[in-house]
């Protein structure tokens, strides 16, 4: 077991708080040896060799926040909240899920959450339950940022291209500011070895003055919005100027024929003026990426999250596709995951094959696409405040806090109290679970065994199961326990099943092989919980139980092996086919800082991986390109009352994501300000730390400037993750800066992907008194 | 954006700095440490580990010590790296806190 006394040697863990993980060591002790007294990186593990940032220091304000919740909280008439014992919650959640399901239908309960940055281990069990009711939409974080970009690669690939920054000679970054949001292993160092080297550069196109985009090269400060104005116009240069990479056009992509004829006819000099960028800065920014050996590209929410963000990401992919930059070093490349984000998202990770459930592409109420198995996150409300039949009815809510983190939270706090029935899990008492109908309370991620889950390296691919460094919580319980038991109380983990398989186990692996294929043979539905199966039996064997919660991956790991065998052995998996996979799987349970799992060895393996009948690059997609034509500079008026355009959640040195609720971790206290741009501050007599009104056309909200050079005239910013309403040890509500969501319209939204536009909010300043 | 190792630093050299600096980019001299601005990440982590709080970051450095990002500059291109925490100087505790060091650094 777990220390739970102050404990002077480090201990291995992760950093959760984005999707890089780098490996941390960890020092515990202080309140109950609950704290995370000392942090620092860790040299051993594989991919962040001891790299960190600034924010992973602060850690323990996540460990330690006042509002973790230690018993599950109902909902009584009043809307106060009362304590009751896990039995009771567990008894009272399945009846009150399984009681919308036999009213409405399983697909009425929608799913918002899969866990959070390296805190993904909770999705394999939750999993069990959305089969066993029958839930058919699932909403999560990604739904308002990415699934345009998975989209647009889904068609174009058939897989998810990622850039190799650490080899390409120019790295261009399109809203994006990977010095404060990483996005790549050991970003920082990155960045600086490509800003030293005089033969490689950056291109920034970024409408603030970035930390990236001093370093870059060519920064293509444009007016927000204009990104697709701003890509066509490259793409036009290397059209016009025939500076495109014909034979791989040829050899490699299909549909150059239909596209070409668009970009021959754009006027750049137009198309310049829109994006306010000089036109000789974007013809030898083209040329640059034209000349390169190696081009890598990262897209992300400064466009993601931005007008026409879903053509955007379709865009830059056509100006590195027609440059030849895929499938080599220093390029775009197909890495092999651990476990799929697609199929994990769609539910399909643990199945043999298709799914059971036939995840529908529209969503019920307004027909919105559904894109890796999730519903854009805008659209929560208009799903579920109608009187549409087919409306959601209740909600199970993991690591998510939709009220706070999702466009519009007072429309989004109305939908989920719109609900019959609603339970939340998560380690606090988050905005979202003050609506819930019941709360239960998870242990924190440095409590139980985790895992890192988003796997884009290429040709090396790594893995992390982190191991616990403090005891839970008394009260709480790991997300694999909670599922498991809603699943027994459900009746679709049977006890006399777990005690067969417990007693193979016991013999051995083999013997517990053999046992559990022969049970998914006679009873294959039993596939549906097969990880909570894993926990209960195969678990009980994994470090004397401590680490039952790592079992579904023994079933991964041969099934990873199996399915790479070549690439495995190249990483030390190799064998027969049963000794590799219980290689692996001894390997991840056994290696606190991680492993690497997969070396593909050669580029080339990228266009295996692509799962498309032509094995080409489609360029002309059928959906998208009739509205590359069609672009509105209409969408960038603001209206007269609302002269700026609002960044709602900038990423700062200062700011990180919601799992860290109190704000005291920002020592500099320098986390709330608007940023605005001198010339700005200037007419609206505005000096520095002055308080202003900000007013959008949903709301508004209160707070003091920064006057600085970062932003552009006309453009401001709000940073991100903050304004939360921290419970404090008193029970004095604390709320620092202001929460984003309280500025933006759930209207405001892609016309293709339904991603909000929180880079892109109009909206006023007055000055207070 | 970068941090700088200022005036307390000498004659102390305690380096609890760099046994958290991620990119070991601290350099070892007599009686004195300096961070090479180009290769700090500006990760923030070691200026509250220094014990004689003589770590500041390029926007908060006191205008005292300023001449310091020279010195900084300078001597990480000649000193050797240091990336393990060793014992402080002998007295170190008696210098830490005293004015005016500047004098005293070996280079």
């Amino acid at each position: 077991m777990v220390e739970s006394t102050a404990n002077n040697a480090f201990k291995k863990s992760s950093c959760t708080l984005c999707s890089i993980n780098c490996g941390l060591e960890i020092k515990t002790g202080g309140a109950g040896g609950r704290e995370l007294l000392k942090i620092k990186g860790d040299k051993d593990n594989p991919s962040s060799e001891g790299y960190l940032c600034n924010k992973a220091g602060r850690l323990n304000h996540y460990q330690m926040g006042a509002d973790r919740l230690n018993t599950p909280m109902r909902r009584k008439d009043d809307g106060s909240y009362e304590p009751v014992d896990w039995d009771t919650a567990i008894r009272e959640v399945a009846a009150g899920l399984n009681n919308v399901k036999q009213q409405y239908g399983g697909d009425k309960i929608l799913f918002i959450g899969g866990g959070g940055q390296g805190n993904h281990l909770g999705g394999a069990y939750s999993d069990g339950i959305l089969k066993t009711l029958g839930v058919k939409y699932k909403t999560n974080a990604l739904a308002q940022e990415k699934t345009g970009e998975f989209w647009v690669n889904g068609k174009m690939f058939g897989g998810g291209p990622h850039g190799d920054f650490e080899h390409a000679e120019v790295s261009v970054f399109i809203g994006k500011n990977p010095w404060q949001a990483h996005g790549f292993p050991q970003t920082r160092k990155v960045l600086q070895a490509i800003h030293k080297d005089p033969k490689r550069s950056m291109i920034v196109l970024d409408p603030c003055l970035t930390d990236t985009a001093k370093m870059a090269e060519y920064h293509l400060q444009l007016r927000p919005g204009t990104d697709a104005w701003c890509i066509s116009a490259l793409i036009a240069v290397l059209i016009q100027e025939n500076l495109v990479d014909t034979h791989f056009i040829d050899q490699k992509t299909t549909g150059f024929e239909k596209i070409s004829g668009h970009f021959e006819a754009i006027d750049i000099a137009e198309f310049a003026n829109i994006c306010e960028v000089d036109e000789v800065l974007i013809r030898d920014t083209a040329r640059c990426i034209a000349r390169a050996h190696s081009v890598s590209v990262f897209e992300d929410l400064g466009i993601q999250q931005n007008i026409n963000s879903t053509l955007v990401s379709y865009l830059q992919r056509i100006l590195w596709v027609t440059t030849g930059n895929f499938a080599k070093k220093g390029a775009h490349n197909i890495a092999i995951p651990f476990v799929s984000l697609t199929d994990a998202s769609k539910g399909t990770a643990t199945s043999k094959g298709k799914s059971n459930i036939k995840i529908e592409k529209k969503s019920p109420v307004l027909g919105s696409r559904v894109i890796v198995g999730l519903i854009p996150c805008n659209t929560i409300p208009d799903e579920i405040l109608t009187d549409h039949p087919d409306r959601f009815r209740a909600a199970i809510i993991e690591s998510s806090n939709p009220v706070h983190s999702y466009a519009e939270s007072a429309r989004q706090r109305e939908a989920i109290q719109a609900l019959e029935f609603s339970v939340v899990i998560d380690v606090a008492m988050t905005e979202t679970a003050r609506e819930a109908s019941y709360v239960l309370p998870a242990s924190s991620t440095f409590e139980k065994y985790e895992c890192v889950f988003f796997q884009q390296e290429f040709p090396k691919n790594f893995f992390q199961l982190r191991q616990p460094i403090v005891a839970p919580l008394p009260g709480t319980l790991i997300e694999a326990e909670i599922h498991t038991r809603i699943l027994e109380e459900l009746g679709a983990v049977k006890n006399y099943h777990v005690k067969y398989l417990k007693t193979a186990a016991r013999v051995g692996r083999k013997t517990f092989a053999a046992a559990f294929i022969s049970l998914l043979g006679i009873k294959p539905e039993l596939l549906k919980v097969a990880p909570s199966l894993l926990y209960r039996s195969l678990g009980e064997t994994l470090k004397g139980g401590e680490a039952a919660a790592a079992a579904p991956f023994w079933a991964l790991s041969h099934q990873f092996v199996q399915k790479n065998r070549r690439y495995a052995a190249n990483a030390g998996f190799g064998g027969s086919k049963w000794a590799a996979g219980e290689k692996l799987f001894n390997a991840i349970v056994n290696s606190p800082s991680g492993i690497i799992f997969t070396d593909s060895k050669n580029y080339e393996d990228s266009w295996k991986r692509m799962r498309q009948d032509s094995g080409k690059i489609q360029l002309y997609l059928s959906e998208l390109f009739p509205h590359l034509s069609k672009l509105d500079t209409g969408m960038l008026a603001c209206p007269n009352e609302f002269p700026f355009v609002l960044t709602a959640g900038q990423r700062r040195a200062e700011t990180a994501n919601t799992i860290i609720r109190d704000a005291s971790w920002d020592k500099k206290n320098k986390i709330a300000s608007l940023y605005i741009h001198p010339e700005d501050a200037e007419k609206l007599e505005l000096v520095k730390g002055d308080n202003v009104k900000i007013t959008t056309k949903k709301g508004h909200a209160e707070t003091y400037v920064e006057i600085t050079t970062i932003q552009r005239p006309g453009f401001i910013s709000l940073p991100n993750g903050i304004g939360l309403d921290y419970i404090k040890d008193n029970g004095d509500v604390d709320r620092v800066g202001v929460s984003p969501n309280e500025l933006t319209s759930s209207d405001d939204r892609d016309f293709f992907a339904g991603t909000p536009w929180h880079k892109y909010v109009p909206a006023r300043i007055e000055k207070l008194a | 954006m970068a941090f700088y190792v200022t005036d307390n630093c000498i004659k102390c050299k305690y380096t609890d700095c760099v046994e958290v600096c991620p990119v070991d980019c601290f350099y070892e001299g007599p009686n004195f440490l300096v961070i090479s601005p180009d290769e700090c990440i500006d990760c923030a982590l070691c200026e509250p580990e220094c014990p004689a709080e003589a770590i500041y970051s390029d926007d908060e450095l006191p205008a005292d010590q300023k001449h310091y990002i020279e010195i900084n500059e300078e001597l990480s291109l000649k000193w050797p790296n240091i990336s393990e925490q060793k014992p402080p100087l002998e007295n170190a505790e008696e210098w830490d806190g005293v004015d005016g060091k500047l004098r005293y650094l070996e280079k």
